[in-house]
């Protein structure tokens, strides 16, 4: 496929042969809680604030895909945007390929933005719906492609073809709310790749689709992934989904990570109680398993005044008086894999 | 009817008006709900399991009817009663607990007022003077049991978790004693953990009440976990009934088979997901014969010119399917 050189040079990396493609340091996101005047007053400009992302390292490496995954609050939303760039994080820094965004100036955010792409969750509300799909993929064609309308097409058909929408020429005058679902989780899919990105944020891509839909979702994207060499930070809640995609996993609790490390060693030798609870309390489709352990005690609490020490302390069925003191910081206990738990070695052995 | 039986629904044919034509999301259904189970009742997007849901306590309203079919719910048949009869059945003697609870519940009425109010709605013969002390004696002993502490009887529904909502939404269907809770994707917008027990109470409060429950879901994991027994629709027709062990083991209907496959199942460790092809047909015009014809991988020739009929294939287990059906000798 001849496909037309991007038309700016993206910023070039300081260390091109580096095997991270993204790097997150202590990355903070905290947002401010609205509130009164006289409540402002009474707190001494102490605004309470929302702590989504308190404190997350990570990096994703070039051509993997990465999972994040937690359950809704846990902040993993808000970490796939900092990467992005698309929210300034309150403390911390994001590396994308040597450049720390946070130094970068607009214009050349604007040329990195082509490198990083998004799906989201839903296909509906992510597709204008007064723009047919031809339109919509074309914009980013334009901006960061060609400006030339005949070769914008070209691109536009060859992407439709690449995510199986063929013949091209029947699905490019069509408006969103005259395809299924599945076929417009596609267009998205074909909006993002069209700029050639080394990463692709999925936040919950598949998880409005159905069954029969989602399997062939995953299969595309991992084709797609392989043939445009793509890095996926893939974020979830479904952990039986990401068991066919991911390489490596991390878990994220009301906004610190609590175990991360290749997919398989975490789920066969999960470390943190939280961990080994949300595996668990993933439905299996065998009407003759049945759940072993206990379900944790509560829901969720508000990261506004999250628990001191461990987050999960309160709900850990193996919790001792320390948790609630002593903050745990993620520790290698196996090869790749580092749990934040002061107790883990019990279920290692 | 056996007595066994609650509900059986017979031929029900459910249609929606369109500009474009009359639309059968419901097709020549047929069922039995059995006093006491959990039935898991499964399909993808645009099946008609939610308006068979709905159309088994005639909720369905604007442009949907029921034209064909007899709904017998112990003893009666819901489609001769007249609209004014319906509040007695609805509430009372069938609840219903919908996916978001959020729009479920009045945001501006505190939970213990959803309950009592449930109560003297249908207890009328309760004196005025008492009914508020018994009411709200009963509404607290009822979220006790769900595990939610009774000071947050008080509580607006925003001030509750998406757990605790669908919890407050099974206490006003156990509150009247309800015969049968209808549970349209209960667990659907609840976390994996929250779900698993929500999942647990409603096997708890099945075998403490006798609670029947039709659970209604996409999530085949979810009708593993809890049902007795599982019924697959696919494209307005019944695809398979059966016993929940048996159709996960032996699962009859080629679009079962496909279904089942292609679940992720985080206990397994095959590569890959199996990949059904094709899409569900549009219904405005479902294909002649057998509706999952055109992807099945045994299709005969049979099968794209005369619908299978939902016979059973082996005891207590139903499917419509031409594999396991004489083909008929020569009906034009």
């Amino acid at each position: 496929m001849a496909q037309p050189q991007l038309k700016n040079d993206s910023p070039s990396p300081a260390n091109k042969n580096a095997d991270d493609l993204v790097q997150v340091k202590n990355l903070r996101k905290h947002f401010p809680v609205q509130s009164g005047f006289i409540a402002e007053m009474l707190n001494r400009g102490q605004i309470p604030a929302v702590k989504a992302v308190d404190g997350v390292s990570f990096s994703i490496r070039r051509g993997e895909v990465f999972g994040l995954a937690g359950e809704s609050g846990s902040g993993k939303s808000t970490v796939g945007r900092l990467v992005l760039g698309l929210l300034e994080p309150t403390d911390g820094q994001m590396i994308f390929d040597g450049n720390d965004l946070g130094s970068l100036k607009p214009e050349e955010m604007r040329r990195l933005r082509s490198r990083m792409q998004v799906i989201f969750q839903d296909p509906l509300a992510s597709l204008n719906p007064r723009m047919s799909i031809g339109e919509a993929i074309l914009h980013p064609v334009k901006i960061h492609i060609t400006n030339d309308p005949r070769e914008g097409r070209e691109v536009v058909y060859q992407i439709l073809k690449k995510v199986g929408l063929a013949p091209p020429e029947q699905y490019y005058d069509k408006f969103p709310h005259q395809i299924s679902g599945g076929q417009r989780q596609r267009i998205v899919i074909a909006r993002a790749l069209v700029t050639t990105p080394d990463l692709v944020v999925a936040d919950e891509p598949i998880a409005m689709a159905d069954v029969s839909v989602r399997s062939l979702l995953l299969d595309l994207m991992m084709r797609l992934k392989n043939e445009l060499n793509l890095t996926y930070l893939f974020i979830t809640h479904d952990l039986a989904t990401a068991k066919y995609i991911c390489d490596r996993i991390a878990i994220m609790y009301l906004g610190r990570l609590c175990e991360i490390g290749p997919l398989a060693d975490v789920y066969e030798h999960s470390g943190h109680p939280y961990t080994r609870a949300l595996l668990e309390a993933v439905p299996v489709p065998d009407p003759r398993h049945r759940r072993k352990e206990p379900m944790p005690a509560g829901e969720i609490p508000s990261a506004i005044n999250p628990p001191s020490g461990c987050r999960f302390h309160p709900r850990c069925p193996i919790a001792q008086a320390n948790c609630a003191v002593d903050e745990p910081e993620l520790r290698e206990l196996r090869p790749g894999h580092q749990i934040a738990c002061h107790y883990a070695e019990q279920f290692l052995e | 009817m056996p007595d066994d039986i609650l509900y059986s629904i017979r031929n029900l044919t459910v249609e929606y008006k369109t500009r474009a034509g009359a639309v059968r999301a419901v097709d020549d259904v047929s069922l039995d709900i059995r006093r006491g189970e959990i039935l898991g009742l499964v399909g993808e997007s645009g099946c008609g399991k939610s308006t068979l849901g709905k159309a088994l306590m005639r909720l369905h309203t604007g442009p949907a009817s029921i034209t064909a079919g007899e709904l017998w719910f112990d003893g009666r048949d819901l489609v001769q009663l007249s609209e004014n009869e319906m509040p007695d059945i609805r509430g009372a003697e069938i609840g219903m607990v919908f996916q978001d609870p959020m729009t479920s519940l009045n945001p501006v009425q505190r939970i213990l007022d959803h309950i009592t109010e449930t109560i003297k709605t249908h207890e009328p013969q309760i004196e005025l003077e008492k009914s508020d002390a018994r009411a709200r004696a009963r509404a607290e002993e009822l979220v006790e049991r769900l595990g939610i502490r009774p000071e947050r009887l008080s509580d607006y529904p925003h001030q509750m978790s998406g757990g605790m909502r669908q919890r407050v939404m099974i206490s006003l269907a156990l509150a009247l004693r309800a015969k049968l809770v209808i549970a349209d994707e209960p667990t659907t917008s609840l976390d994996v953990i929250v779900e698993a027990k929500f999942l647990d109470l409603l096997k708890e409060l099945q075998q403490e009440f006798g609670l029947t429950i039709l659970l209604i879901t996409h999530n085949i994991g979810v009708v593993a976990e809890v049902a007795d027994r599982v019924a697959v629709m696919y494209a307005a027709k019944m695809a398979e009934v059966g016993d929940v062990n048996d159709v996960f083991a032996d699962p009859k209907h080629p679009y079962t088979q496909g279904l089942l496959k292609s679940v992720p199942n985080i206990r397994l460790n095959e590569g890959e997901l199996y990949k059904m092809g094709g899409a569900p047909p549009n219904l405005l015009h479902p294909p002649v014969g057998c509706r999952f014809a055109p992807r099945c991988p045994h299709v005969k020739d049979i099968c794209t010119k005369v619908d299978p009929a939902f016979e059973p294939v082996e005891k207590d287990h139903l499917a419509s399917c031409w594999l396991y059906q004489e083909a008929p000798v020569n009906r034009s």
